[in-house]
Formats: structure tokens, sequence, C-alpha cells
């Protein structure tokens, strides 16, 4: 801890306890569950700074869950009744009047509890080590700090509940509660899980039934998003447990389920919303031409089953947001599984049996349920669902800019992310991913000066992340005026992450080989002065003879 | 008592109690790392992939374990506990991925390494376990005289490769971390502790007698583009020297038990007997003749490998060898076992033989071959018998193209040679096959038993598609020298250029199309093209 004395153990969101350590023996813990263990740190106002070797970095206190400080420094009375105390031997502590020796005591006993939680957090980022917690209808598995894990708990059974009011289902009595394990990060999931190249967490349908996802603390909203679908994947099974659902309804209920809203403070869930980052999507489809329709929904018979989670996704919601239409979809959808008068296959699944419906059987229950008469009105309701896309369905908000920006560049267009990233930005984007993707793109594309600008909004959204400043720090290298912040971008990147080990392996070697770059372009232009020099001295000489 | 609770009982107090135990033990010495330990009696010695680089000995139990599994409906599976020895070089995992230095004439010049790098053995089993694992267990203690850290690693069954637990030791020494890891189904854990206890506690250091060569642990390579810059024979050179690498490297781990040999001019790694061995060669020489036969005036005078062949005792013994992805285009390994020889192997060294066949000789050529002939090269060759010291082509490739003719008609087989790929491909995804048999068909046809004119047609086509790429792209090369590179500035240039660039991909795709067919046909009277058309359709009607 930096001198400064604080008078108040509590301050703002963030609790700041004192201890008598040695310096850089303060301990700061995130809302989004990092922790910094053995830094110096200093708070004024709304502001918490740490001191790195390598730089300070500022951080908003509503960032800062907690912060266990090393030494509270020594009172200095200021007005005559702070001295009148101060000589009877007494000192300020949560407000009161105490003894030196009281408020110590105090002290080091809030101080034990907080450094056992601290290392109990630690610990149980480990697999070996995570927190197991039962509710209603789920037996979770995590390795996120317990204070990031209680509003996923809480709002998947609240998903719970609500789907099941709103789908009027019960709970089948053998199903038992979902083992879902929740990990603090995606290295960690796809480590223990052994989770599929891409997916980003995954349902296993069979019994023992299992749920696998990560928490992605650059994009909550994601992990929100992931949570809903799969989730969603149990929530089916409500319905009939000998029952999968095909790809198209059931990748496309869940992806509606995962553009829900969650009030944390409320408790309350909303859902229907628009998946902008699916719509972003469909739009480059239209935009190469590439329209779906319901007969390949319908049947199956799509190309790329990718479109069940896009289009399919918009024909749900299409559905969905009409009264009439959503009754009857949801009986339909219920139908799939439980009626008599719908042909059904079955297939082995690892021990489970589960039954089925394809292209043909769906199309017609489909037909039946939804009350559509012949292939004629089929067309029309197409064309009504592709009316409500084009007309209806509109990205507006940063998150679904954000992602359509993300997807362009991911389709080769940098000019038109770039377009997007801005709007994001414009719609209030509070993301730090999308500062430090627009300024990629931005640097690829030659503007350095502009990337340097949202890196550093990323940078101030986010201070202690060290892939901004790896890829700020590595792009300055190559400018000599620059190169110097550049290295001390990296330096400080390996100490907000000790343990990058790219960082650790090539960082000496990245900076001789831009200090190597600078030289030979110094080299070059010097040269090519000499002989620009030359040039005009010849071309001189050459006028002064004539 | 769980797995875990017996093994933190038992293993951890390695250093301090030693009782005999009575199964035997094989010596295995590692004259580089400066380590012996005793290996189970009687477990196999698993030889080592040539791109492996961190894995430095492997041995499999000779017998089999076996699990019910209660989630996959008490399906009984199948496991063999194995050894394994994993090398931590510091110089390895310390050095950069890159180094820079200058060229003779002094120009700057990055040396890329491309494998991956594990700081240590969480890291590597994070970067290298097929499943889902966590470590259960990891602490400190002794391996002999070294300092250790000793690892429980759990492997769960909703994995579905079975629960199982792999015990390892990382011992520090002088140069390298050395991990001694134990995979083991846990149902068995108990059974073979004695012996894994015994294997560990075995661990020795000894003198280090042999030179690591650090430019083993790179993975840089001449490009295909480099090797296109160069001429043939400096190109013949740079591929013979890299085949002889890899030999020298197979050589340089080969177990005892495997034997080495030279059959007309492959070179082979075996477990079987020699006339299997002769057997597998005369197949993949006669695959070399005819295609040296019909297609020998492509890329002439350039080197062609022939492959190294690995062949294994058994599938199992395969899988066990090549687990994971193993083998690319730069590889001149081939690795089958003995068994299948007729079916899916024979198909497949049939076609590794092609593939490297026309990845030597041109492999532009060979990526921009239009779909119908490549097709139809997959299926002839992957369907050819090795018959009396030659290939004989599969009947069934025409009985197809004839079921398919009996069912849906045909197509005109100009029209087929006439399909882009996304023509032709798209018909099969529509479940419409007639063109992928009457490519097949034509192809072997060609091959097999053309007639007149016929007989050089498939070379006369592929030159002709050679010299249309060679024009595109001294075209191109042409239009960027004049024109040079203008990046887009707006979004609709973007867009502009993305969609020129996907419309050019499409001309030049039909125009290769087209003029091979054209240039290929021109001195063809109509009544000859009727004739060999007539031929090859009553083949398949």
């Amino acid at each position: 801890m930096r001198s400064s004395f604080r008078p108040h153990v509590w301050a703002l969101g963030a609790t700041f306890l004192f201890c008598a350590q040695p310096a850089h023996a303060d301990v700061v813990v995130l809302e989004d569950g990092r922790l910094f263990d053995g830094v110096e740190t200093d708070q004024k106002d709304d502001v918490l700074t740490i001191f790195f070797q390598y730089g300070d970095v500022s951080l908003p206190l509503d960032q800062v869950r907690e912060v266990i400080l090393s030494d509270m420094g020594s009172f200095v009375p200021q007005t005559d009744e702070e001295r009148k105390q101060f000589e009877k031997g007494l000192v300020p502590f949560q407000g009161r009047w105490v003894s030196t020796a009281k408020r110590d005591k105090a002290i080091d006993k809030m101080l034990a509890e907080k450094r056992a939680e601290v290392e109990e957090m630690k610990a149980t980022r480990l697999w070996r080590n995570r927190h197991i917690e039962e509710t209603d209808n789920f037996a979770f598995e995590v390795t996120v700090p317990k204070h990031v894990f209680e509003s996923y708990r809480d709002l998947c059974e609240a998903y719970f509940k609500e789907f099941s009011k709103g789908w009027k289902l019960r709970k089948p009595k053998d199903l038992g509660k979902l083992r879902l394990k929740f990990y603090i990060d995606r290295e960690n999931y796809e480590q223990v899980s052994g989770a599929p190249p891409g997916a980003l967490g995954f349902f296993r349908f069979v019994r023992p039934y299992q749920l696998n996802i990560y928490y992605d603390r650059l994009d909550p909203l994601g992990t929100e998003e992931v949570m809903y679908h799969e989730v969603g994947h149990y929530l089916q099974k409500l319905v009939d447990v000998e029952f999968k659902y095909p790809h198209w309804p059931g990748e496309s209920l869940c992806e509606y389920y995962a553009a829900s809203v969650w009030d944390p403070k409320k408790k309350k869930l909303e859902w229907g919303g628009i998946h902008e980052g699916r719509l972003a999507s469909i739009h480059q489809d239209i935009e190469r031409g590439e329209w779906v329709t319901l007969e390949q929904t319908l049947t199956g018979c799509q190309e790329r089953a990718f479109r069940d989670y896009t289009w399919g996704w918009s024909f749900v919601h299409f559905l969905m947001q009409d009264k009439t239409r959503a009754k009857n979809f949801k009986k339909f959808y219920i139908a799939l599984a439980k009626a008599r008068d719908i042909d059904r296959t079955a297939q082995q699944y690892g021990g489970d049996r589960l039954k089925t419906v394809d292209g043909e059987a769906m199309k017609e229950a489909f037909m039946k349920y939804m009350k559509i008469k012949d292939d004629k009105a089929l067309t029309e309701l197409e064309k009504e669902w592709h009316e409500y896309i084009q007309e209806d369905l509109k990205i507006t908000s940063a998150r679904g800019l954000e992602n359509a920006a993300y997807r362009a560049l991911r389709l080769n267009r940098p000019k038109r992310a770039q377009r997007l990233y801005e709007e994001a930005i414009e719609a209030g984007t509070e993301l730090s991913l999308t500062y430090h993707r627009y300024a990629e793109v931005l640097f690829r594309d030659g503007k350095r000066s502009k990337a340097y600008e949202n890196w550093e909004r990323a940078v101030g959204l986010d201070p202690l992340v060290a892939d901004y400043y790896i890829a700020w720090g590595e792009n300055m290298l190559d400018s000599e005026e620059t190169a110097a912040e550049g290295e001390r971008m990296l330096r400080l990147a390996l100490e907000i992450e000790p343990d990058n080990y790219y960082l650790e392996r090539n960082l000496e070697a990245m900076l001789k080989a831009a200090e190597n770059r600078i030289k030979r372009a110094k080299a070059r232009l010097e040269k090519e002065l000499k002989k620009r020099a030359e040039e005009e001295k010849d071309a001189e000489g050459e006028t002064a003879g004539e | 008592m769980t797995g875990s609770s017996f093994l933190a009982a038992g293993l951890m107090a390695l250093t301090l109690s030693a009782p005999a135990l009575s199964a035997p033990l094989a010596d295995h010495k590692d004259e580089r790392l400066g380590y012996s330990i005793r290996v189970p009696n009687k477990w196999n010695e698993v030889p080592l992939r040539t791109n492996e680089h961190w894995v430095v000995g492997r041995w499999t139990c000779n017998k089999v374990d076996r699990w019910t599994d209660p989630d996959a409906g008490m399906m009984t599976r199948e496991h063999r506990s194995e050894l394994r020895a994993i090398a931590f070089i510091e110089e390895i995992i310390n050095r950069p991925d890159f180094e820079e230095d200058d060229d003779e004439e002094g120009r700057s010049r990055t040396k890329i390494r491309i494998g991956k790098v594990y700081r240590d053995y969480p890291d590597y089993l994070r970067g290298t376990f097929p499943d889902g694992f966590y470590i259960s267990k990891e602490e400190p203690g002794q391996l002999g005289d070294h300092n250790a850290t000793y690892y429980e690693v759990t492997i769960e069954t909703d994995t579905g490769a079975g629960e199982r637990t792999m015990l390892t030791w990382v011992v520090e020494m002088e140069i390298a971390h050395v991990a001694l890891e134990f995979e083991v189904l846990d149902d068995s854990l108990k059974e073979k502790l004695p012996l894994i206890k015994k294997t560990f506690r075995s661990f020795k250091e000894i003198p280090r007698t042999i030179l690591i060569n650090m430019s083993d642990y790179d993975d840089s390579y001449v490009s295909l583009s480099e090797l296109e810059k160069m001429k043939p024979e400096e190109r013949a050179r740079q591929v013979r020297s890299r085949q002889d690498k890899e030999w020298e490297k197979i050589l340089s781990t080969l177990p005892d038990d495997w034997k080495t040999d030279e059959v007309d001019g492959i070179r082979v790694v075996h477990k079987v007997d020699d006339k299997y061995v002769k057997k597998i060669c005369g197949r993949i020489n006669a695959v070399h003749n005819c295609l040296e036969k019909n297609f020998g005036e492509i890329g002439k005078g350039e080197y062609v490998r022939k492959p190294i062949l690995r062949i294994c005792e058994s599938y199992e013994e395969e899988q066990q060898f090549a687990e994971g992805n193993y083998g690319s285009t730069r590889s001149s390994e081939l690795v089958t076992h003995k068994g299948d020889y007729t079916g899916f192997e024979g198909r497949y060294l049939n076609l590794e033989t092609l593939n490297m066949w026309f990845m030597d000789r041109d492999a532009d050529l060979f990526y921009g071959l239009p779909a119908w002939i490549r097709n139809g090269l997959n299926f002839a060759f992957g369907g050819a018998e090795f018959k009396r010291g030659s290939i004989k082509f599969d009947k069934k490739i025409t009985n197809n193209a004839r079921a398919s003719f009996r069912e849906s008609g045909y197509i005109d087989i100009g029209e087929v040679m006439m399909m882009n790929s996304a023509e032709f491909n798209g018909m099969a995804q529509s479940r419409d096959y007639r063109a992928h048999y009457e490519a097949a068909a034509l192809v072997q046809y060609l091959l097999d038993k053309p007639k007149g004119k016929a007989k050089t047609l498939l070379m006369e086509y592929m030159t002709n598609v050679g010299a249309a790429l060679d024009e595109i792209d001294a075209e191109e090369k042409e239009a960027r020298k004049e024109n040079g590179y203008k990046r887009p500035e707006t979004e609709e240039e973007e867009e502009k250029a993305l969609k020129e660039r996907e419309e050019r991909f499409k001309a030049n795709e039909r125009r290769i199309l087209e003029q091979a067919y054209t240039r290929t046909f021109q001195p063809w009277s109509t009544k000859e093209k009727e004739s060999f058309e007539a031929s090859f359709m009553r083949g398949i009607q």
C-alpha cells in the first residue's frame, strides 16, 4: 500500500482491509473473479491504482470487489477532537473510537478470515478443489469464484421455473438434478470436459445428463447466452426424457431462449429478445442471395445444419411473437415427443434408446398442428416469415452490432467491420473486447493512431487484460518513436499475467527483432537520402557546368 | 478404498519403503538424457513417430484390461495400460518461437519454429491429451536422489473412454525434466500398482554419452513455394535429404523387435514376414508403374519419392503408433499393418502412393485438376487391386455407373467433363451420384482399356489443364505487375473486390475446363469423338 491513510475500512462497493505486512503485499480481488496477490496499491476517490514495475494501472472501484491492504499507515489526527482522542490512546475504527490494541485485534481477526477466503478462492480454481452446491434442480460443480457463480446459479433456477411454467411442464420424477459443470475459463473447460474443438458449451443428452460451460469474463453476456442455450436442451428433457428433439426445432428453440435477458437484482427473466448475432449471420446469407426455405427447415434438408441456429431461430421467433401461432407451435413442439399420430424413429445413443422425428413426418406434423392446409399455405407462411426477417428484425443494440462486426471480420470484410464497430461504439458498447478488436482491424488497415486510441479505450474499460497490452505493445515496437512505450507495455503485460508462456519465451527475441528492423529501416533511409543527395549534387554540377 | 486414496498411501512413500516385488523388469537406457528405468517385462515398446518431439519412450502392456461401461448399455470396452517417458529439455522449453539471423548477404531472415512448445508436464497434458482430465494430486517429493513432483491425473468416465488414472513422477534432471507416466484403467490400478512402483523405483541417473541434436526439435521445413523456385536437381536434393533424415530418425528410435529392409527401392521397417513385405512393396511399385505408364510426361525429370513403409503387426499396433493425427504431404512415411490387405488398407496404400507421386511431379497441377478427373482418379486407384505384379481396376466402378444409368439415366459425358466443382459436388449433395459414377467409370475406362486416340486422352487432358493453369498464372502475375495491388478504400470497394475475386475464381475454373476440353478434343474428328463416347457408353449400358 502506498502512504495515504484511509479512515474507513469499508469504501464504496469494495471492501478494504488493513494488515501489517511488508510492502507489495496487498491483495486485490476483482468483481469478475480475478485476483492479484502481492501488489502495491493506492486508492483515491473512485479509483484504485495498482503499482507495477512497468506502469501504474488505475481501475474504477466498481470493478473491485475487495482489497486487502498490507499496511494501514499511521493515524495522524487532524482536528482538536481527534488530537484529544489520540492523546487518550484511541484511534478511529469502523465509526467508533477504540484502543489501538482493540483495533489491531479486530483487524487481525478480519484479516485472517479474508485471507482464508482468498486462499479458498485461489484453491477452488483447480478442478480437484471445485465448489459443489445443489439447488432445487441443479447440482453445480464450479471453479468460478463464489460471488460470480451466485448470479448464474439464480439464473439457472429462474430459467428452469419460468420455462416449466410457460410450457406447463412437470419435471419427471426420475430426471434428478442436472449436473452442471461451470469452469473458470475456456482453457480449464476444454481440459477437464474434453470438449470438442469450437464447442462453447455442451449438454450430454444421454444419461447421466451433464452440462459443461465456462465463464468468459471478457464477455459475460456471451456466457449467459451459452448457458441459456445449453440449459435449454436439458429443459427439453422435461417434455420426454426418451425423446431427442431434431436439430430443428431443438437447436432453434434453444437459441430463442439464448436471447433472454436476466435482471439479477429483480431475479427476473425476460425472453424473446432478438438474437442479433444470429440475425447478422442471416443478413450475410441474404446478401449472398441464399434464402433458406421452410421446406429445407422443416425437412432438415439444409445444406448446412448451422442454419438451424440462425434461420431456424428466426422462424421460431416469428412464430412465438404471435399469440395464436405461439400457442399452436407449443402444441406442435410437445406433440413431436408425445402425440400418437406422429411417426417416430428410434436410435441407440450410449445407454439410451431415444425416439425422434424425421424430415417428412416433421413437415406433416408441423402443418397439422399449425393448421396449415396445404403447400400453398406453407409458401404463404414462408413469405410472411421472410418479410418478418426483413421488416421486423433489426440489429440496433451495441451487442448485435459487435457481433455483426466480428462476423464481417471473419468473412474478410475489414472495412465493413470498421463501420459496424464504429456503430457499436456509438450505440454505447461497454465491452472492452470490442475496442480491442476494432483497434486490431484499424491497425491492420494502416490507421495506427486511431488504433492506439481504441486500445487506450479498451485498456480504460478493462485495465488488467494482458492481451490488450501485448497487441498494442507489439504494434508499437516497429516505430522508433513508440518502441520504448511498446516494450514497457509488453513488460507490463508480463507483470499482469506472469504465467504468459508466449511472452515469457519470446519477449526478448521480439524486442531484439524489432530493434533490428528499426536499425535496418534507418540504414535504408540513410542510404536513400545519401543517394538522393548525390543525385542532387550531380544535377547541380551539371547545371553549373552548363 | 478409491483409486486415489490407496495411491496416496502408496506412491508418495516410494523413497522410504521399498519392499521386494517379484515382477521382472527389462532395462531401458536413455543416454541422451542420462537416465535408465526398468520397464515391466514383456511390455511392448512402441516406436516413436518421426514428428514426435516430447515423448522419448513408450511401452504398452502385453495384456488387455476390460471394463464395463454402465453409461453405454453395459458395453465391454478394452484398454491397454501404457508407460510413457516424456522429456522437457530446458533449452527447448525456454527458446523463443522464432530466431532472427542474417544470411550470407547480410539480409535479415527469420526462422520460425512451428511446433508447439510445452512449459511443463501439466502444460503438455493440456496440449496433447485427447480426453478430458484434471490433476487430482500434485505433490513435491523425491525419486531416487532427485527432486521430483508426483502427479495423479484423473480421467473421468463421462469423456467416454473409461475411468482411468495417470500416475506420474516428473524428475528434475541436469538438462531436462523427465516425466514417467503410467496410464491405467481404474479397475486394474490395484493389481498393477506393485509393478508401477517397482518401475518408478528403478529410475537411475546414468552418464550422458549421446549429444542431443537441438535441430531435431525444429519443425521448420522447405515450403512448396520455396521448392518450386528451385531447379529440379536442387529440388530433388532437398526432397532426398529430407527423406534420408526421416529414415535416420526412424532407425534411431526403432525398437529391437522391428526389422529393416529395402525392397525394390522402398525402405521398410516392419514386424511381419518377408513375404508380406514383398507383397506390399509390390503393390506400391505397381501403382508407381501404372502412374508412370499413364502420366509419365507430367513433370518429367522431377524426382519422385517412393514412400518409407512402416508395416505394423496388427491394426491395434498401428493405432498405438499413429494415434491422433499423423502424416502430412511433407512426410514420406506410410504406415500400414498386416491384415486387411485388399479392402480399406489397399485403397489407402494406393491413394497415398498416388498423392505422393503427383505431389512430387507437379503439385500445382494436382491441386488444379477438375473435380471429375480428381474424383475419377480416387475411385479408380482407390478400388484397384494388386494381382500378378500389376494393378487391376475394380469392375465395381463400371457396375455402379451401370446401375446408376439404369435407375436414373445418364448425363452426357462431355457435360460431366465440363462441370465445375460446385456443380459436380452439388449433385452428390443432393444425393444424385450419376456424375460421380460416370466420371469414375470414364477415368477407369481411359486407364484400363482405351482404344485409338483415347489411349493418350488422360495424359493430353492433364497437359492441357497444366497449360491453362500456367497461362492464368502468367496473366495474373502480369496484371499484378501492371496494376499493382490497390487496397479497398471503402466498403463498396471491398465488396466489389471480394465479388470480383469470387467471380475470377469461377471464371478461371470455367476457363480451365473449357480450354482443357477443347484443346484435348481439337484433333479429334466428330466421328472419332462419337465413337469414343459410344464405346464408353456401351461399357456402362
